[in-house]
């Protein structure tokens, strides 16, 4: 994983619980790298998912509600760096399509060693979106959150929900989103 | 509140371990930096390098593209050779360039001492040429290859750098040519190059040999093709003179015949002359008698039967002088046939043609056949040589005739349209089998006793009516006759 994703979480850690927590996660966590974090360096998932398990439970919180919190935030951060065109899209539906066709291909030309989720439209009428999220880490939480907080900054009444995951015994991870 | 102390001690402690993050990570980053530039340098070099190449094979692609255009032009070989030499020094850089023609491995036609050089075009330079032509007095065994050597000449201490490859033009000659570098030898890139061009020189130059020699022949076989008209214009008047021959003896009979009777007439009129000298005589002898009475004269007129005298003499010389304009008409008819043709084509009437090729043919169909002309003088002119056409359907006739042996009917039929007169010429002869009727235009092909008949007739009157643009085709059955259609342009 991209070091760029640890540096936003200590960012996120920073300004929810304070530097003295990020700080002690990394003491408890003990990760190979010793948290010496640059954006660009590559850094063994296992690291993130200690981390993230470590905030959880210094702070009490679920692993669904860390990763969905954390995407929430992140969303601001990642908007900021993307592509000028994705900036026009006003609705939902149309972004999570430029997502796989604009942004992650952007972001192959720049990193061509990252592992990116891909999104499989299962379905798409007016108001209804089916869509598969695929990816070796299994951040649907992470993803639920960025969606959510895409849907806020659209100013769409959309609700969101996991109908399959695998983190519930599913073969695989499927969104549904219904316009209200 | 104010923090305790074991709380700034935390607190410490924590912003120390932060730094020493931080302080790790920028020595990382400023690896992953390091390891980039170089990255980045090893990436510019690469592409350089490329880029050379790169330029290099435009350079390349240009010569051979530049080579194929020389010689794909229509240009002669000599003018093809000097601009394929131009491009040849342009890309390799030469300082002179020349070529020299060996025949049996000797320097032949050596009509000038010049080499090319790239700032001075042609130029005559002695010491130079001698020396490449003292080199190249030899045969150059391998063929088809550039080669290199040195060339050692009088007004240079260093030797020069000598290229060459030599195409065999035919007839034991070798085309050299020849590239010189008075300082570097070509690479062997260069060089590499110049092997890949040699395919298309040799090319142009093969091509430009069998044009040569291509032209050689078109240039016998029109000669021969003329030959070959002379002799067929020789052959149809032979044939035509043959075929007068063997009409001879029925011409002669044509001739004979009107000639017979205008003789017995003209003996007849002189008997009647002979009465009428006597009764001239009887008559003076009379008027010297003065006792000369009516009865008397009577007398006289009964003796001489003068109306009969005169009443036969007219009809024996209107015979006579339609027998002679008989005779005239078939003299005149073969005047036509035996005249020697030129190409000039005239307006005619087929109608004529086919009315005098009757008269030369008339004994030979006059006995046992019934002869139906339904041609006419409305039919339109068409344009062509009246003897050849005459020779035509004399021979169609007496063919007819002699397909009929035991009698028959002849008819000549037309049919007219805008484009296009067509002449039949039925026969209810004996017919002729699909074979014969395949052959029957074959030159030497006859089903004739040996000694009747040429056995080109048909064939000659095909190529004639072929100059008529005239199209000739035949449908016959066995026993019951044969169909010959002949159809003419209207012009």
């Amino acid at each position: 994983m991209k070091g760029v994703i640890f540096l936003k979480l200590e960012e996120f850690v920073d300004e929810t619980f304070g530097d003295m927590a990020w700080d002690n996660i990394l003491n408890i966590a003990d990760v190979a790298s010793d948290g010496a974090y640059t954006s660009i360096a590559l850094y063994d998932d296992e690291e993130f998912f200690s981390i993230v398990k470590t905030l959880c439970e210094e702070h009490g919180l679920k692993m669904k509600e860390a990763q969905f919190a954390f995407g929430q935030w992140i969303h601001d951060k990642l908007i900021a760096i993307a592509p000028k065109d994705v900036h026009q899209i006003t609705d939902t539906f149309t972004f999570l399509r430029a997502v796989n066709d604009v942004i992650h291909i952007e972001v192959m030309k720049i990193h061509p060693d990252a592992i990116l989720p891909e999104f499989i439209f299962l379905e798409e009428t007016e108001t209804k979106l089916l869509m598969e999220y695929k990816s070796p880490r299994g951040l649907c939480y992470f993803c639920e959150g960025i969606i959510n907080a895409l849907i806020n900054r659209l100013h769409e009444n959309i609700s969101v929900r996991q109908i399959e995951c695998v983190h519930e015994g599913d073969a695989r991870c499927v969104f549904e989103l219904i316009k209200q | 509140m104010k923090a305790t102390k074991e709380q700034l001690e935390k607190r410490i402690a924590m912003l120390e371990r932060k730094v020493v993050r931080q302080t790790k990570a920028r020595e990382q980053a400023e690896q992953q930096l390091e390891s980039f530039a170089w990255e980045i340098f090893k990436k510019n070099s690469s592409l350089s390098l490329s880029l050379e190449e790169a330029q290099r094979k435009t350079r390349e692609l240009a010569f051979l593209h530049e080579i194929s255009l020389r010689i794909a032009n229509e240009n002669s070989m000599e003018l093809m050779i000097l601009s394929v030499l131009k491009t040849l020094v342009s890309f390799s850089e030469a300082d002179y360039a020349t070529t020299i023609r060996l025949h049996r491995g000797e320097c032949s036609n050596l009509t000038s001492l010049a080499v090319y050089s790239q700032e001075d075009g042609w130029m005559e330079h002695h010491p130079l040429m001698k020396a490449i032509v003292a080199h190249f007095n030899k045969s150059i065994e391998k063929q088809e290859e550039w080669l290199s050597s040195q060339l050692f000449f009088e007004s240079s201490s260093k030797p020069y750098h000598c290229i060459y490859i030599a195409f065999p033009t035919g007839d034991q000659a070798q085309l050299v040519l020849v590239l010189i570098h008075k300082k570097h030898e070509l690479s062997s890139d260069s060089l590499y190059v110049l092997n890949t061009a040699k395919g298309q020189i040799q090319t142009g130059i093969r091509r430009r040999i069998n044009e040569a020699r291509l032209n050689k022949y078109t240039l016998e076989l029109e000669s021969v093709l003329e030959s070959l008209r002379e002799t067929q214009e020789q052959l149809i008047q032979s044939e035509k003179m043959a075929s007068l021959g063997q009409l001879a003896a029925g011409v002669a009979h044509e001739i004979n015949n009107p000639l017979g009777y205008v003789r017995s007439n003209l003996q007849v009129l002189k008997e009647y002359m002979d009465e009428l000298t006597v009764f001239e005589k009887q008559l003076y002898a009379l008027s010297d008698d003065r006792s000369l009475s009516p009865s008397m004269i009577k007398t006289l007129l009964e003796n001489t039967d003068l109306p009969l005298l005169f009443d036969d003499s007219k009809k024996i010389i209107d015979t006579n002088l339609e027998g002679i304009q008989r005779v005239s008409e078939i003299v005149q008819a073969l005047k036509n046939v035996s005249r020697v043709s030129d190409e000039k084509f005239e307006t005619l009437s087929l109608n004529q043609v086919v009315d005098n090729s009757l008269k030369v043919v008339r004994n030979e169909l006059k006995y046992q056949h019934k002869v139906i002309n339904k041609l006419d003088n409305e039919m339109p002119d068409i344009k062509g040589s009246f003897s050849q056409l005459q020779q035509v359907f004399i021979n169609f006739f007496v063919n007819a005739a002699q397909a009929m042996p035991d009698g028959g009917t002849l008819i000549i039929d037309k049919q007219v349209t805008n484009e296009s007169i067509k002449v039949y010429i039925i026969d209810t002869g004996v017919g002729m089998d699909e074979e014969t009727q395949r052959k029957v235009f074959t030159p030497f092909f006859t089903t004739k006793p040996i000694g009747v008949g040429t056995g080109i007739g048909m064939s000659i009157s095909y190529a004639i009516l072929e100059k008529h643009s005239a199209e000739v085709s035949v449908q016959s059955e066995v026993r019951h006759g044969t169909t010959f259609t002949i159809k003419f342009p209207i012009n």
